[in-house]
């Protein structure tokens, strides 16, 4: 499968090639500026369409990790003119498969923070009003307004907290944030969507909670176990476990 | 009371900036991308993220926002299909920055500057893909396209109703039909959407002024046995009553 990472010289981007890396994959891997990778690779901005258009060119799949958090222009920029771009794009060429990424609360915002447990991807989606949050989401609802209205299924990996599997000394028995996966994991998870048979899927447009196996109870990881077989490897028990 | 007026270089926020300028119980501050000769407070602003955004709210207790991304070309098309049109300049990166983030900067400055009511401009395109046959109203969820022009408005609702869930604001979304002004229609065939710039823009005036719930939405198009769309809550709500009902156009 020839797949393009959008993003892939970011935080989340290179674990998504390492995770590709060794499989039947043919990599494209793009970034603001150009990453420096043994795989074909080109500087890509986002918020280009011709740029999306011409490195979608011949590919199969598309991983969008791309990720503005705080300027208010290049936040719309990436996060919601670029995923239309991307997801436009995926469109064009006919591709089947489009995994978008971003931050658990692009649905469960502020106002899940303090109440509820026991949370999955099916509660009503909001972001709250945050630039970050608020320019994701309408990204992925861009994702799901493409999806019902063209034969593409896009799958939207939603992560929070990015954990190294084993905490420096004294981070150990602190606790962390309840919806805290390893990049190693998070990498899996986007194999995982586009391994996927999309034939199992209950839609065309799938969200899921990408967090280790947490004792919190606050957010459910089910769904990915589920339809995807997420099984993450790195627990982060050091973290929540009292040091003893 | 003070109201800030978005899109005014629009035929139908000149048409707005009459009719709610009628009333001596309203000031008008009117704004724009492009310049606007007017007697009115106007400045023109790109409705950035920073501190002109913000000034533009001072006072102001009602803010009306067309979120399109450009003045209507005459002869006057709405906020919708007909628009759509028309607005061949304006290209999907253009949508989508008007819709979203210029939005969220208008309505982030609402927020800070406790705006009491936000009236958000937005289109019955949204309904276009159910059956001519159902008896579509405010209950039904909305069904954008990939098209910018139908799909960027909805974006726009999105921002705004995550601004009122959060308090800031009081929210009126109103779903316009296609804009039209009824002494210029000329030959153009019938739409069931249509509705007349006068009547749009008294309808929207009626929404500044009438007590309404913390969050509404309200859909206004023409009313005729041959309308697309039912127009009942905003009747019920406002008295919406339009003046043109198109009954001379042949279909």
């Amino acid at each position: 499968m020839k797949v393009l990472i959008l993003g892939g010289d970011g935080k989340l981007g290179p674990w998504v090639v390492k995770a590709l890396e060794g499989g039947d994959y043919d990599l494209r891997v793009t970034d603001v500026n150009e990453p420096d990778t043994p795989h074909d690779s080109r500087a890509v901005d986002v918020a280009d369409f011709d740029q999306v258009m011409s490195a979608a060119e011949g590919m199969d799949a598309m991983v969008n990790c791309s990720v503005l958090r705080s300027d208010g222009k290049i936040a719309f920029d990436v996060n919601t003119l670029g995923t239309y771009n991307a997801a436009r794009a995926a469109v064009e060429h006919g591709m089947s498969r489009f995994v978008n990424t971003g931050p658990h609360f692009t649905i469960t915002g502020s106002v899940y923070y303090d109440f509820d447990y026991g949370i999955a991807e099916e509660v009503p989606a909001h972001s709250g009003t945050g630039l970050y949050a608020l320019s994701k989401a309408a990204g992925q609802e861009i994702c799901r307004i493409f999806s019902e209205n063209h034969p593409i299924h896009i799958l939207c990996l939603l992560f929070l907290n990015f954990k190294p599997p084993q905490p420096d000394p004294g981070a150990e028995g602190l606790d962390l944030n309840s919806f805290s996966v390893t990049f190693r994991d998070a990498g899996e998870a986007a194999r995982l969507a586009l391994e996927v048979d999309l034939a199992t899927l209950p839609s065309r447009n799938e969200i899921f909670f990408i967090t280790t196996d947490l004792p919190h109870g606050k957010y459910s990881n089910a769904k990915a176990r589920r339809l995807l077989g997420f099984d993450p490897q790195d627990k982060l028990e050091k973290y929540w476990r009292k040091k003893r | 009371m003070v109201i800030l007026i978005t899109g005014a270089a629009s035929p139908l926020g000149n048409a707005l900036a009459e009719s709610l300028g009628a009333s001596s119980a309203h000031t008008l501050r009117l704004t724009d991308r492009t310049p606007v000769e007017t007697q009115l407070d106007f400045r023109q602003s790109g409705l950035d993220h920073d501190d002109s955004t913000l000034d533009l709210m001072k006072g102001v207790d009602t803010v009306v926002h067309s979120p399109f991304p450009q003045p209507f070309p005459q002869p006057l098309p709405g906020p919708l299909r007909g628009q759509a049109a028309g607005l061949s300049a304006a290209s999907p990166a253009d949508w989508i920055d008007s819709c979203t983030r210029c939005t969220y900067n208008l309505f982030k400055a609402a927020a800070e500057a406790g705006v009491r009511r936000v009236i958000y401009l937005s289109s019955l395109d949204l309904f276009l893909p159910y059956d001519e046959n159902l008896v579509v109203n405010e209950n039904w969820r909305p069904r954008p396209t990939t098209e910018p022009a139908v799909m960027a408005p909805y974006l726009g609702e999105f921002i705004a109703e995550e601004f009122c869930l959060e308090g800031g604001f009081d929210l009126v979304c109103l779903r316009l039909g296609h804009l039209v002004d009824h002494r210029q229609i000329g030959g153009q065939p019938y739409d069931p959407l249509w509705l007349d710039l006068g009547d749009a823009a008294g309808a929207i005036a009626a929404a500044v002024d009438a007590e309404l719930p913390h969050f509404a939405v309200l859909h206004f198009q023409s009313v005729s046995t041959r309308s697309r769309f039912s127009t009942e809550r905003a009747q019920q709500l406002l008295g919406f009553e339009p003046a043109v009902d198109f009954s001379e156009v042949p279909a």
